[in-house]
């Protein structure tokens, strides 16, 4: 059942502004940085709320592609390391040497929409996107 | 809390006691003036200091010690420390002395304490005055001068530490050529991958595939031949000290080690180190053309740009994995600290520009 409003993104944006424009202001020396820091942190779990969870269908799907089988497991979350220990395994091995394109192709949408949550500003983000 | 009696955390004021107990053994007569901790890390801390001679001389002074009252929490904190190739303050100090008696640009050193001594491990140099906060260097106007000629100064600085005579180098100095440094980095990724699996509440491994992608690019771009020597290992912007005219003094000797010296070089490219200024790929400085150059006039190898190239990332590789291990120190309970946490979602950071640099090359 959902919750009542204010919702989780909300809630998280309340504190964050609470941080950057009332708390911020009011601090010295090695405070600030750790501020910023609490800020920052409390604007990536936004936008994990708001993306995670259609960046993890993409990156489920994207495995699946590429590797040809579903993944085992009862929910997304434990076929997504089935696949994902696949992928890294052979890799490894150099099993998937042969699909170098494809493998790479994948790893990276997978990291775009990573780096869309934990830092969007990232300079070789927007490099990645053809910025 | 351990009964550690080797430096049972000792008190700021108790400190200061016992350098200037210490500093009095070693400098003609006079007394400690101005005795200040400047940083206090939890594995490192730094104090600066003024000896003030009876004759009226004043002699700057920096210690560095281990405070060894708060168990492991660098890299040495790796399982106990069986992997580390960090050096202990008795060891580096004599690193420091081996690279100043060749002419190298570091700050002298006058004593070093052994770790089973009161004070911890610790050694006492020169303060060389001058700006060592990166992205000050790289954006205030006093050092718009220096900017110029950093990146041929650290090509010059280079070739002096990689030509110093190995058979002086302090003899508990690591071998790290490229083989083991890699299996280093691998065994820190996989113990850390299974650490979350094991350990947590989450109870799942971390997947990387790019940085997977990058060993298998590694291992099929291994530099052959390459010469063994002294290396820094930690030789970047935030580790020079910098005046208007350029590099005074190179600091944090602790990564030395002896391997391929192109490895310094390709860290210095990283853009971990470039703090905002991307088309000055040294340093956020300068460009590779300059680095190469002041490195072969100064008598360094000929430079393979390839082979700075697979340092490069290598290097990349090695920061990336870094930040999993900060957010780890935390985790696992080695340090609390919430900002460390935070650094784990910097990892996605280094592999995308992976991708770029394997793809590049």
């Amino acid at each position: 059942m959902p919750q009542d409003r204010a919702s989780a993104e909300e809630l998280l944006g309340g504190v964050e502004a609470f941080l950057r424009k009332d708390v911020l202001p009011q601090l010295s020396g090695a405070s600030i940085y750790k501020c910023r820091v609490a800020a920052n942190i409390l604007s990536i779990v936004q936008r994990e709320l708001a993306l995670g969870e259609s960046a993890d269908s993409a990156e489920l799907q994207g495995l699946q592609s590429l590797l040809g089988r579903e993944g085992e497991g009862a929910d997304s979350a434990t076929q997504l390391d089935d696949l994902n220990a696949e992928l890294c395994a052979s890799i490894r091995s150099g099993k998937l040497d042969g699909q170098r394109a494809a493998v790479m192709s994948h790893v990276r949408a997978n990291l775009q929409d990573k780096l869309a949550i934990a830092n969007p500003k990232y300079a070789g983000y927007r490099e990645s996107l053809g910025e | 809390m351990s009964s550690d009696d080797t430096a049972p955390g000792l008190s700021d004021s108790e400190v200061a006691g016992l350098l200037e107990k210490e500093a009095a053994a070693h400098f003609p007569a006079g007394k400690a003036d101005n005795i200040e901790k400047m940083s206090g890390g939890a594995s490192r801390e730094t104090w600066s200091f003024d000896w003030q001679g009876v004759d009226g001389s004043s002699t700057g002074l920096i210690l560095r010690r281990d405070p060894g009252n708060t168990g492991s929490t660098g890299e040495e904190g790796w399982r106990g420390g069986k992997t580390t190739y960090s050096l202990d303050r008795t060891t580096e100090a004599e690193l420091q002395r081996v690279v100043y008696e060749a002419g190298g640009l570091v700050a002298k050193v006058h004593f070093a304490l052994p770790e089973d001594h009161t004070l911890g491990g610790c050694y006492v140099m020169d303060r060389i005055e001058g700006e060592v906060l990166a992205p000050r260097i790289l954006r205030d106007e006093a050092y718009a001068g220096a900017r110029k000629t950093m990146a041929r100064q650290c090509g010059e600085i280079l070739a002096g530490l990689h030509a110093v005579d190995p058979a002086s180098l302090p003899k508990n100095l690591v071998q790290m050529p490229v083989k083991p440094l890699i299996a280093y980095y691998r065994e820190l990724l996989d113990g850390i991958s299974e650490f979350y699996r094991d350990n947590t509440k989450v109870g799942r491994p971390e997947y990387h595939p790019a940085f997977e992608l990058t060993f298998r690019w590694l291992e099929q771009n291994m530099p052959k031949n390459a010469p063994s020597g002294m290396v820094h290992g930690d030789f970047r912007n935030g580790n020079f000290v910098v005046g208007p005219e350029g590099i005074r003094a190179v600091l944090d000797w602790e990564l030395g080690h002896v391997g391929d010296g192109m490895e310094d070089l390709g860290w210095l490219c990283v853009r971990a180190w470039r703090f905002g200024q991307h088309d000055k790929p040294v340093g956020g400085f300068g460009q590779r053309e300059d680095l190469f150059a002041g490195y072969e006039d100064a008598g360094g190898r000929k430079v393979d740009p390839k082979v700075v190239h697979f340092w490069e990332v290598l290097g990349t590789l090695k920061w990336g994995i870094i930040c999993m291990f900060q957010a780890y120190k935390h985790l696992s309970g080695l340090i609390d600290s919430f900002e460390h946490m935070a650094i784990g979602r910097r990892a996605c950071e280094n592999e995308i520009d992976l991708l770029k640099l394997i793809e590049e090359a």
